[in-house]
């Protein structure tokens, strides 16, 4: 008798995860707080000249570490509804687009920051499911805390609700058994400091009301997430760019996409890495992002397929997100 | 000379550029196994819901030739000193993957894990960002000198886990996995019977010469040496050393070299099963001879071991090739298999024995 | 089962009652554990025979350490290896385990904060899964361990578990009421057990009293007695019957009685078959009334709702 080699497998035994189109780089073209838009106290046009000023195509052939020939890169905006929202997208949209024009800019994709917090598993492959109650949701969940020094397993992270940081905190005076001596003020340290601290405590959410209130630099990190293309749900795609008619645009935020793609022949909405080019007020922000991307661990699949993927396309690419995020910070 | 990753759960796992050069991997793990706290087997749906434990990620369903669902991995970071034997106290940093799972609807395990890479730079400042540990998921990096033998000696002997001290603690983040998963709402929190949960170390070691600390002759009453002579191919076992360390405890070693990682520690999590269900039966026929009712009735105790695990045993079924003869040895002496068979043969003859005194009763 | 054992005042035999049950129960087959929640002074380790840890366990292992978070799992200690009594060595043929979960040694009362609560609930249950019978001995009256158990034991994971209460109390006027009071009383088990979430009437119908030190004006102690006297004491004892009735603690929730013993009383240990047979120092009556006290623990019919 012969051996028979025999294969078995099953396939819901192996998961499956889809992989989704990549730019080499994706490009924001600014923030601005919807107080901004509503006051009309920002020059527009004035603006986007300055960020067009940092975006010509061969700093960003540059940035992307690709020849110019070779790029591709789309651009975005993300418009702040999160907290309040009078102004809605027939009013901003048609705003935003003209004005970047007139810098010679084209915006390629809109986002609302409120889909970073709105439920998920609607439509498509994830609809019936809930696997995570938002993007932001599955952003927290995925959070590897760096552990401070004497961390070994034997007690779970801890944590303060809400919070996360990049060291030890100052011990704050916990209960104590009868009769025992209080214990004495010690500052924080960041870990892994280079010979001094720069201890960086940011706030992930806070309960109001029945639900979380997600922070301004959380939903940014969920932001970078999602244009770095390492978000997946049960291993699809958590969010689909999906096309507008910026003729036909609603007038709340609730019935715009979470990521609208504008008509035109944009790239890949998701990239290798990311460039955001954005007033020095943001620096704050965007080193919260810094340091909780520093924190995130993606489905490992994910990142290895992007690494395989760029690897392929010849793309110098580091293993490390926070390392994908590029920043141009502009002066008053 | 070191363990090479199979490249299946390491995605990029390039050797670290700045590491130095021939620095060695031990894979260190913790396997516990319980029953699981509910009154009866678990359906599908049931179970993937029990591991479901991260939100959007998928859990893994096999139907054959027992039903085992598995969790996402989970991670944990670490930053302390690694166990050794010798008492160097060398400091790692990193992070170490868990999983949960449920087999036949009944048995939940927890397994915890992670590849020591030895040889790093001593210099905390000389460390890498946060983000780069996290890229390279289920790694710790030791800075400073330590052999591998002393590591895996310290991790295997050290003496309860769970204590005070400041060495990696495995066992305690594996216990309060199992923990979490035995506290889901799901679950009734009436088992049919009380069994022990059993932990089950192991490592897995490069091939190389035995060293003094093994094969390990402490206290165990089993151990064994399945030394093979084939010649170095990808992915083949040299040498294993399993020892039962006392009620609950048992340690396995394995060198070898080219084996994937993930398969190594299936193959941990299929024995701790398998030595599960050893150690529980019998404790179970045990109590059951001394407190044997008599008159060919079926001693109470035994009813939910046959309702409930005599035919969750089903080993090596998810086993690779190349880990078979970890198994196989593992069959020559203790001879899992062969103790299975004399208790399951004992627990029918009880079985046969009350349904003639049954027949008995019903002709008088 | 989880079985809290508590009482209001202190000196009432609760502990080392409890401890016999615990080894009685061990006995006859059952896997017991025993949890030190005297956090003020833990000693359960003296009335167990276990030297090492008399007063609680050195190296910062105990149950202290393990809910302040200090280590991951509390240290177990197999009784059939560390009980200091021959007869109790190696573990008796046919019995169960038997392990004791001591106090750290040095440790002392602490407030309760929620990484506690969590902690002990997962202790507890873990310890539910793996036990037939957890026996969890807590200090005496209002204390930081009745309120951190009442807590727990209102979380999900704890309610789907069978939890009762033992409630100790010396045969005399006013232990009678103060046990009455620490069960149905204001802040009581009942009260805070409803306040913090458990379902008052079931939390009400898993309550069962002990009488302890309870002189039997039958038994051979008062062979000697005067008449008048031997009267006077059955009508106390009658007395004492009807205040106990009246205060909702009388036979239909009362699960055993334990005489007055000597044994008990000063010694504060185990009693096993050789003091009662060889020894001659503990009395009959006593081993029957543990006996009868470890199997009704055991038994569903004891704890039928009222």
């Amino acid at each position: 008798m012969t051996g028979v080699d025999v294969v078995f497998g099953e396939t819901s035994a192996t998961d499956r995860t889809v992989e989704i189109p990549l730019s080499h780089l994706s490009v924001e073209l600014g923030h601005l707080y919807m107080e901004d838009l509503a006051d009309g106290s920002v020059d527009l046009s004035a603006y986007f000249g300055r960020i067009a000023s940092w975006t010509g195509p061969d700093q960003l052939a540059d940035l992307a570490r690709v020849a110019r020939s070779r790029l591709r890169a789309s651009t975005c905006v993300l418009v702040d509804d999160y907290a309040a929202a009078p102004l809605g997208p027939d009013v901003v949209v048609p705003r935003l687009i003209a004005a970047a024009r007139s810098a010679g800019l084209t915006i390629d994709y809109i986002a609302r920051e409120s889909g970073c917090a709105a439920p998920l598993g609607g439509a498509g492959p994830l609809a019936g499911l809930q696997p995570a109650a938002s993007l932001a949701d599955l952003v927290e969940s995925l959070i590897v805390a760096d552990p401070a020094a004497g961390f070994n397993g034997s007690r779970p992270p801890a944590h303060e609700n809400g919070w996360l940081c990049n060291g030890v905190r100052s011990p704050a005076g916990g209960a104590r058994q009868a009769m025992r001596a209080p214990a004495a003020w010690q500052p924080p340290v960041e870990n892994r400091a280079h010979r001094h601290s720069i201890f960086l405590d940011v706030e992930i959410w806070r309960e109001q009301g029945p639900g979380r209130l997600w922070s301004c630099p959380f939903l940014a990190t969920v932001w970078q997430l999602l244009r770095l293309g390492q978000l997946r749900v049960l291993g699809q795609p958590a969010v689909t760019p999906v096309g507008i008619d910026p003729d036909d645009l609603p007038a709340t935020w609730a019935q715009f996409p979470t990521i609208a793609r504008l008509p035109g022949r944009a790239a890949p909405f998701a990239a290798y890495r990311t460039l955001s080019v954005l007033d020095g007020r943001f620096l704050p922000v965007e080193h919260a992002v810094r340091m909780t991307l520093g924190q995130v661990a993606v489905d490992p699949i994910v990142a290895e397929q992007t690494l395989r993927r760029a690897g392929r396309e010849n793309v110098p690419l580091p293993a490390e997100l926070p390392d994908r995020v590029g920043h141009v910070f502009l002066g008053g | 000379m070191g363990v090479e990753d199979g490249g299946g759960a390491e995605p990029g796992d390039a050797p670290p550029a700045g590491a130095a050069g021939g620095g060695s991997r031990v894979l260190v793990g913790e396997v516990r196994t319980g029953l699981l706290a509910h009154s009866r087997a678990l359906t599908e749906p049931e179970a993937t819901a029990v591991v479901a434990l991260r939100p959007g990620f998928q859990v893994r369903v096999s139907a054959r030739p027992v039903p085992h669902t598995v969790s996402p991995d989970l991670t944990l970071g670490v930053h302390c000193p690694v166990p050794s034997a010798s008492g160097a106290r060398r400091d790692g940093l990193g992070t170490v993957l868990s999983r949960a799972s449920v087999t036949g609807g009944r048995l939940v395990q927890a397994s915890t894990h992670a590849r020591i890479i030895l040889g790093g730079p001593r210099s905390v400042g000389r460390r890498r960002p946060w983000a780069h540990h996290l890229a390279h998921p289920g790694g710790i990096e030791v800075g400073g000198r330590l052999s591998a033998d002393d590591l895996a000696d310290g991790f295997l002997l050290a003496e309860t886990g769970d204590g005070p001290g400041t060495t990696l603690d495995l066992g305690a983040v594996c216990g309060r996995l199992l923990d979490q998963v035995q506290e889901s709402p799901i679950l009734d929190q009436k088992p049919p019977f009380r069994a022990r949960r059993t932990r089950f170390r192991f490592v897995l070691l490069p091939c190389g010469p035995p060293s003094a600390g093994e094969p390990v002759c402490h206290s165990g009453s089993a151990d064994t040496d399945t030394t093979s002579d084939r010649s170095p191919a990808p992915g083949h076992v040299c040498r294993v050393g399993f020892v039962v360390a006392g009620e609950t405890v048992r340690t396995l070693r394995i060198h070898g070299s080219g084996l994937d990682l993930v398969s190594v520690v299936g193959l941990c999590e299929d024995l701790a099963l398998h030595d599960w269900l050893l150690t529980t039966v019998q404790h179970v026929v045990a109590g059951s001879r001394v407190r044997a009712g008599g008159g060919g009735r079926l001693p109470s105790q035994l009813k939910p071991v046959i309702d409930h695990l005599l035919h969750v045993w089903m080993p090596a079924a998810r086993i690779g090739e190349e880990l078979l003869p970890v198994w196989t040895g593992l069959e020559q002496r203790p001879g899992f298999s062969r103790q299975w068979e004399s208790l399951v043969a004992w627990i029918r003859d009880q079985l046969a024995l009350s349904l003639l005194a049954g027949l008995g009763d019903g002709a008088r | 089962m989880i079985l809290f054992a508590t009482s209001d005042k202190g000196g009432t035999g609760r502990s080392v009652t409890s401890c016999n049950v615990a080894l009685r129960c061990a006995l006859r087959g059952s896997d017991v554990c025993y949890l030190d929640f005297d956090f003020g002074s833990p000693t359960a380790g003296a009335i167990l025979h276990v030297g090492s840890a008399a007063r609680g366990i050195a190296g910062g292992r105990g149950l202290h350490s393990y809910l302040e978070g200090s280590v991951a799992a509390p240290a177990e200690l197999d009784l059939w290896r560390h009980i200091e009594r021959a007869e109790l060595r190696p573990r008796p043929a046919g019995a169960g385990r038997l392990v004791l979960l001591p106090g750290d040694e040095g440790g002392g009362e602490f407030p309760i904060d929620d990484e506690m609560i969590i902690r002990c609930q997962r202790l507890l249950r873990r310890l539910a899964e793996e036990f037939e019978l957890v026996i969890v001995d807590l200090s005496a009256g209002r204390s930081y361990a009745l309120q951190l158990v009442l807590e727990v034991t209102a979380r999900p994971a704890l309610q789907a578990m069978i939890t009762r209460w033992l409630v100790f109390h010396r045969w005399t006027r006013q232990h009678i009421i103060a046990a009455a009071g620490l069960a149905y009383g204001e802040h009581g088990i009942v009260d805070t057990g409803a306040a913090k979430g458990h379902d008052r009437d079931r939390l009400y119908d898993s309550i069962r009293f002990v009488r302890t030190a309870v002189p039997d004006p039958e038994s051979s102690q008062f062979a000697g007695l005067l008449p008048t006297q031997a009267a006077w004491l059955q009508e106390i004892d009658a007395e004492l019957q009807k205040l106990a009735a009246r205060q909702r603690v009388g036979r239909s929730v009362l699960l055993g009685s334990v005489p007055l013993d000597p044994v008990l009383q000063w010694r504060e240990q185990l009693i096993i078959d050789s003091d009662v047979w060889t020894l001659r120092i503990a009395n009959l009556e006593t081993n029957a009334a543990l006996d009868a006290l470890a199997k009704d623990v055991l038994d569903e019919d004891s704890w039928e709702g009222l």
